[in-house]
């Protein structure tokens, strides 16, 4: 397991490399716009913008800025500088994480409740009016774009625009200052985000468990007299999880990667999808580049950890 | 979309280029004396806003805090995105004037209800202009002192000295501080060469700028090489002038690759930015040490929270009209949003004129729009109405005949809201479009069927967000009633200005989405960049002659207007050559817009009629 480990982290750190390279490529030989103009403002001169593009190290070759890049990424922690705010990036992301982090962490506990629950509920009691009802359900929250389910919610439950003004609005988590404010500020992005999360969720639980439920061992354990509670709890929903598992890991990387966008930006969140919606909208490529090699991290990390989980809960895989 | 980001100043490298030929500034007869300058304006805002439209009088903007007005509360300002610099010395969007208005103190500044000329702020009185014009002489308040600075720690308590406004200037030379418009407006103060070689030699130490003097500690002094003082004492009114000093902020303007003295500025005005969160939000507190009635702002509210990141301007418009205590920001109320409010919330609705306008430009230099029939038969088919309509229509603005906008000098002149008249003008003088003449202009181009045939390919580059995207939607399909094959490239709007259409030579051949707003109340200050052939040389890559017009007759003409003092033949001048470009159709000028304000009920908003916006120092809340 160790070397496995080992192995892993390596793969990682040079899957971070290539990410940086790809990234790097993109956004500095095919550039949507130009750095040293939007940092110097549009009306400075050419000997300003030419003034600036040198400060920033934009008139060097292409591969020297790219390895005082990776130097300033490896050895300093350093993700340059935001032409947009003109803070450090790094500043920028880490002031920018526990929204995300917030966010993702109650929406998670949400879907996993809800989507667990209805997938077994499903699966146990398949063709039931409650499996019809909530898989019809489901594919109706799959199908609904977060960002419209968002603005209905907000429409129809925001406590300063919606018809039924019971929770706090667009904005609200930003002009919170305390946990309980902040709490209900989060509701109904939890909500909205967990939706179709929850959805997906459910369908895979229940798919995964009418599988494991079929199984000679799920038989053997109802012979024994076990009750049947402990048959779907301990016996079905451990085998049927892990899948699951490999779903939570990429899913959790990918949403504090940034991909919580749509949520952030319709509830007005200061996050890190909210950031990079802003980075790109004004082509701030170094902020652009510092959330994607941190998005990119994050994703290889989680991968890992889930990996390493799948291990414990399914005794069958055993890492060399 | 022509964001409330997009409304800047004037200040353009052209003018550099301009400033470099020997072309004398800009003139005013109240401010040429040699004796201390009258705080009388040049021109008078009110008689030139005569082009009121119906729209605009049923929700006029109040410019004057109200007797029964109340000191307390705090007000939250509902914003989209962030300023472009919260350093005093690099910003230059109007939304962000409306923070600066509030916490700095330029040597001159705006009440709410003055339009014609900068009254005296940080200095004691009105500028000493002498010597032909070529010295203007500043003496400052004494006793003045800084706020806490930004973010907490220990600041600075010394008062404001001369030394310290003349430092704020050399700054702006500093690429760390890369203030847009001090190589543009004060290029005639003698010593600017030398300073920014100083700066190119080490970037990371402000220069001396020897044509900038402090005989004492209240006294500052400008000496210029030519008698354009007017342009100087404007410039003086942004907030590049307020004081800075230098044993406080050297240290955070020798950091690299930018300064990092706007996160721990200290300010002079009744108010102070404590907290900055890069795109998050700007909490500004009552300065303490701020005296009431040491300048003439009033300073109502105790805290104005700048709350950012409201990406969806309906339902932050909706947010502002139902709830309490917000106004908007960098955004107007648009479309279904503005509709929303003039119906339903009249009160908390104010329009004002931006002083900008907004055209679509014609790329002059390359085929087809070099041939002038072929501009006249695109604006003659032009419905300039529907193009309003995706803004909002008659609430949004009013139909452009021309280039100067209501209130600045020259508008009348150039024939007012109905524009230039006589049969040379006809392509201008139908707002819904005229497609027989549109055909008759185009076989006068050579099209004998009045549509063009052949190679109709043209390129149009615009936003890519609503409503600049619908603007070209609209255009689109005008232009093909005409026959161009048009090919639309909506992109980000940094793109669209930065690879595109400030670009000369990635220009396409219709930008639809650009327009200008002035600095100052005065036509050079409206047409003299966007229409003058030496912006196009003075910067190729970040050009804001749009239409990349260079007719040697208007720029002429532009380089002898700038240089007559009399204001009344100076309004004149500046409305005849409005109507020379208007009448070379170089661009479709379509919109005179309004600053859409939108305030909640318990909000008794002020809004500076310089730039349209809120002003924080006057509004206060029931």
């Amino acid at each position: 397991m160790f070397r496995y480990i080992v192995r892993r982290v390596l793969w990682g750190i040079a899957m971070l490399f290539i990410v940086s390279a790809v990234v790097f490529l993109i956004f500095y030989i095919l550039p949507s716009a130009d750095p040293a103009v939007l940092r110097a403002g549009r009306n400075a001169g050419p000997a300003q913008i030419a003034q600036i593009r040198h400060s920033l190290g934009l008139d060097l070759p292409i591969w020297h800025q790219y390895l005082n890049y990776m130097k300033q990424v490896f050895f300093h922690f350093n993700f340059g500088y935001s032409y947009q705010y003109n803070v450090p990036v790094r500043q920028l992301i880490f002031s920018r994480l526990p929204a995300t982090i917030w966010l993702v962490t109650g929406a998670v506990i949400i879907w996993l409740g809800i989507g667990l629950s209805i997938g077994i509920i499903s699966a146990v009691r398949r063709r039931s009016l409650i499996d019809r009802t909530s898989m019809t359900t489901s594919l109706a929250l799959i199908s609904a774009p977060v960002f419209w389910l968002g603005l209905v919610s907000l429409y129809l439950f925001a406590d300063d625009i919606g018809r039924f003004p019971i929770l706090p609005g667009q904005g609200s988590y930003a002009a919170s200052s305390d946990f309980v404010s902040r709490f209900e500020a989060m509701i109904l992005p939890w909500l909205v985000l967990a939706a179709a999360t929850s959805a997906i969720y459910a369908r895979y639980m229940r798919a995964s468990m009418i599988d494991t439920m079929s199984e000679d061992y799920i038989r053997t354990a109802r012979a024994k007299g076990l009750p049947e509670r402990t048959v779907i709890m301990r016996h079905g929903v451990r085998s049927a999880i892990t899948p699951i598992v490999t779903l939570i890991g990429l899913d959790v990387g990918t949403l504090l990667a940034g991909n919580a966008i749509l949520t952030e930006t319709v509830f007005n969140i200061p996050g890190v999808g909210r950031l990079l919606y802003n980075a790109i909208s004004v082509s701030d490529l170094t902020t652009i580049q510092g959330i994607t090699l941190f998005g990119a991290f994050f994703i290889v990390f989680f991968n890992l950890v889930v990996d390493i989980a799948y291990a414990y809960l399914d005794p069958r895989v055993r890492y060399s | 979309m022509r964001s409330r980001s997009r409304l800047l100043g004037v200040l353009v490298p052209g003018l550099l280029a301009m400033a470099s030929l020997g072309v004398a500034g800009c003139g005013s007869s109240s401010k040429s004396t040699s004796s201390a300058a009258s705080s009388g304006g040049t021109t008078t805002s009110a008689g030139e806003s005569a082009a009121v439209s119906n729209e605009q009088a049923k929700f006029p903007p109040v410019v004057t805090a109200p007797a029964t007005a109340k000191k307390g509360g705090t007000l939250t300002v509902i914003a989209n995105g962030d300023v472009d610099y919260i350093d005093p010395g690099a910003a230059y969007y109007q939304p962000t004037y409306m923070i600066d208005l509030a916490a700095d103190s330029p040597l001159m500044g705006w009440p709410p209800n003055d339009t014609a000329a900068p009254v005296p702020l940080l200095a004691s009185g009105q500028p000493v202009v002498s010597n032909g014009g070529k010295t203007i002489t500043f003496h400052i308040k004494t006793g003045i002192k800084y706020s806490p600075p930004t973010g907490g720690g220990a600041g600075w308590n010394k008062p404001v000295v001369s030394q310290d406004v003349k430092y704020a200037i050399e700054r702006g030379l500093l690429p760390g501080v890369p203030n847009g418009f001090v190589t543009l407006y004060f290029a005639d103060v003698d010593g600017l060469a030398a300073a920014q070689a100083a700066v190119k030699k080490d970037p990371k130490v402000v220069p001396n700028w020897s044509g900038i003097t402090t005989p004492n500690s209240s006294t500052i002094v400008f000496n210029l090489s030519k008698p354009s003082s007017i342009g100087v004492i404007d410039a003086l009114s942004l907030p590049l002038s307020s004081p800075v000093p230098q044993g406080y902020a050297a240290k955070y303007d020798s950091q690299t690759p930018s300064s990092t003295y706007g996160q721990h500025q200290i300010d002079v005005g009744p108010y102070y930015i404590s907290n900055y969160s890069p795109g998050k939000q700007i909490v500004l507190l009552r300065n303490p040490n701020w005296t009431p009635g040491e300048d003439f702002r009033a300073a109502y509210v105790d805290k104005i929270i700048v709350q950012e990141g409201f990406a969806d301007e309906n339902s932050a418009v909706s947010k502002i009209l139902t709830g309490q205590s917000m106004v908007n920001f960098d955004f107007d109320a648009t479309g279904e949003a503005l509709k929303l409010a003039a119906t339903q919330y009249p009160k908390q609705l104010t329009l004002t004129p931006s002083g900008g306008n907004r055209f679509v430009a014609l790329n002059n230099a390359k085929p087809p729009f070099n041939n002038i029939n072929i501009r006249k038969a695109v604006t003659a088919a032009t419905d300039r109405v529907a193009l309003l309509d995706t803004r909002g229509g008659p609430l949004s603005g009013i139909i452009a005949t021309h280039y100067i906008p209501p209130g600045i000098p020259g508008f009348q002149q150039a024939g007012g809201a109905a524009g230039p008249t006589g049969a040379q003008y006809d392509f201008i003088q139908h707002p819904t479009g005229d497609l027989a003449l549109a055909e008759s202009y185009m076989k006068k181009a050579g099209y004998s069927s009045g549509k063009c045939t052949g190679n109709c390919t043209v390129t149009m580059v615009s936003d890519n967000t609503p409503p600049g995207s619908n603007t070209a939607q609209v255009l689109k399909g005008q232009l093909t009633a005409l026959g161009f094959n048009v090919q639309l490239h909506p992109v980000e709007h940094a793109t669209m200005y930065t690879k595109f259409c400030s670009v000369v030579a990635n220009e396409p051949n219709i930008c639809p989405n650009v327009g200008w707003v002035k600095d100052f109340n005065d036509g050079q200050a409206m047409i003299d960049v966007p229409f003058n052939g030496a912006t196009i040389t003075g910067s190729p890559t970040n050009n804001s002659n749009w239409p990349q017009l260079n007719n040697p007759t208007i720029n002429a003409a532009l380089a002898s207007a700038k240089l007559i003092t009399d204001p009344t033949a100076r309004a004149a001048a500046y409305g005849k050559i409005d109507d020379m470009i208007t009448g070379l159709a170089a661009a479709i000028p379509w919109d005179w817009d309004y600053e859409t304000n939108v305030s909640s009920k318990n909000v008794l908003p002020v809004i500076n009629e310089f730039n349209g916006l809120t002003d924080l120092a006057f509004t206060s809340l029931k």
